[in-house]
């Protein structure tokens, strides 16, 4: 009984620390070559509210959202535009009707790096450190 | 409500809700490998269905008051086009009278071509909104807080341009920019008359939106217009400011409008119809219209919020000036759109002082 209890309390221990982990910086990415590095909060917002629609190089910027649940938006969401994504879905709604489509969706975060690395002018978040042989740019990184 | 009114219904509801835009405005996944993420269409639209339980002599009614498509194209630098078809005003029931829904009518809305020259500057030539004001510009139901209009939203102007316009985006981090237009022909494919007082020929105007951003918005508009049927001349002027704060949303209009050269009885054909008597000239004031309103929301909830208006409004066309306000509450179901319920009172000219209860039920909706 004593060892089953020994074992239980090991991996409550061991568990631990994986449910307290959590991502402390958030990595706003982009496809290599296509943007200038910038830490401007407020370049970041333009370039998510569409209200910066092409790069310096006149590349077309396509920015990426992870889905509305995942921990990630919710944190760029108020970060970036001091406003919840439930928030800004009223802003979406106006644009949409003034034919402006909002940013597409990835699922996850590996899928973001993934279509940031392959499509010119594409701009996304993580939350970690991409892999210095992946092709993208690192932007900015921003404290959480 | 005969099995056509009930057919037609229960297509629009289901169109609309079973396709409702995402609770939260994201578009679907796509797959980059196929995506169409550069240049691509997108097909959306809303819907608004509108109970009104008037306390005066008016007839209750059920109305699907709008049902409006929206197809956009974003394909190059030359080819940005936008359609909105729209079927509104289509009677479902009513308590007494004999108007059906297929009385409601069907038009284009909005039907023009962007060319963008750069990111800063375009040309929009076609059917358009008139930027007077942002209610006019984002008037869909489940964009707008209220479900009845204030009438300096759009009283006063010409709601529609058909014609060029030519817009500029000074700072995009504040959203201030400039746009001009004109109309030198008559409105493509107008409402009736009993949706709008009259119409215009020939229209130039200008808006200068100095902000306009997740924070607030504020634009000074002008217009000059020229009615078709009585030759008068409306300048009009308008200054409107919305102020977006963490559970406060205010937003305020002003309008002004000079009429000049009219047999201003006259200018409103709804009047004309209506059969005023030119002895009713000297209790006509015909040298301006205007007013303005002040409305604040108040989200006390994620989905919920209760909002109230007050609007003061001097009609060129009537003895009397009026006043109204309304009081009503909004839930969000989510995806499936939004309920309003509002009670609207008031007092002094006619039209403004419609009181009663107006329950709507709407969304938008997106393929």
């Amino acid at each position: 009984m004593q060892i089953f209890i020994r074992l239980i309390l090991c991996l409550i221990i061991f568990s631990l620390p994986c449910s307290l982990v959590q991502a402390n910086t958030l990595y706003v990415i982009a496809h290599k070559g296509s943007f200038e590095h910038t830490q401007n909060s407020q370049k970041f917002a333009d370039y998510y509210l569409l209200k910066i629609k092409s790069t310096a190089l006149g590349q077309r910027i396509i920015p990426i959202n992870l889905p509305v649940n995942h921990p990630m938006r919710q944190k760029f969401s108020i970060l970036i535009f001091n406003r919840s994504p439930l928030a800004l879905s009223e802003y979406w709604d106006r644009m949409s009707f003034r034919g402006v489509r909002p940013p597409l969706i990835q699922q996850s975060e590996q899928a973001v790096v993934l279509f940031v690395s392959r499509v010119k002018g594409a701009i996304g978040y993580v939350s970690h450190k991409p892999a210095k042989d992946s092709d993208v740019d690192i932007l900015g990184e921003i404290s959480l | 409500m005969n099995r056509f009114q009930q057919f037609c219904l229960f297509c629009s509801i289901f169109i609309s809700t079973t396709i409702a835009a995402n609770d939260l405005n994201d578009t679907e996944t796509i797959l980059f490998n196929k995506a169409p993420y550069e240049n691509y269409w997108d097909i959306s639209g809303y819907i608004k269905v509108l109970a009104d339980v008037p306390t005066d002599n008016r007839n209750a009614e059920v109305e699907l008051d709008d049902l409006s498509v929206f197809v956009s194209g974003n394909v190059n630098k030359w080819l940005n086009p936008f359609v909105e078809a729209e079927y509104f005003s289509g009677t479902l029931w009513q308590s007494k009278g004999n108007r059906k829904f297929t009385d409601g009518k069907f038009i284009f809305e909005r039907l023009y071509n962007d060319f963008k020259f750069s990111q800063n500057s375009q040309l929009r030539v076609g059917k358009f909104l008139a930027p007077v004001g942002f209610w006019n510009l984002i008037h869909a139901a489940p964009l707008v807080w209220t479900v009845n209009r204030p009438i300096s939203s759009t009283y006063s102007y010409s709601n529609y341009i058909t014609g060029v316009e030519y817009g500029h985006l000074f700072n995009a981090m504040s959203g201030e920019r400039f746009d001009v237009y004109v109309q030198l022909t008559k409105e493509f494919d107008p409402k009736p008359l009993s949706k709008h007082p009259r119409r215009y020929d020939k229209i130039l105007g200008g808006s200068w939106t100095l902000a306009d951003n997740l924070d607030t918005r504020a634009s000074f508009d002008i217009q000059y217009a020229e009615v078709e049927t009585s030759q008068s001349k409306r300048l009009t002027a308008s200054f409107q400011k919305i102020w977006y704060l963490r559970s406060w949303d205010i937003d305020t209009q002003f309008i002004y409008t000079r009429i000049t050269n009219s047999n201003a009885k006259f200018d409103s054909e709804d009047m004309l119809e209506k059969g005023v008597k030119n002895d009713d000239a000297a209790a006509i004031d015909n040298g301006w219209d205007g007013g303005g309103y002040i409305q604040a929301r108040y989200r006390f909830a994620p989905k919920w919020n209760v909002y109230s208006r007050a609007e003061y409004f001097h009609f060129a066309v009537e003895k009397a000036s009026g006043k109204n306000f309304i009081f009503g509450a909004r839930y969000r179901i989510g995806k499936w759109g939004n309920i309003n319920a509002e009670y609207k009172w008031g007092g002094g000219a006619q039209g403004i002082a419609n009181d009663g209860l107006s329950v709507s039920y709407n969304a938008m909706f997106r393929w």
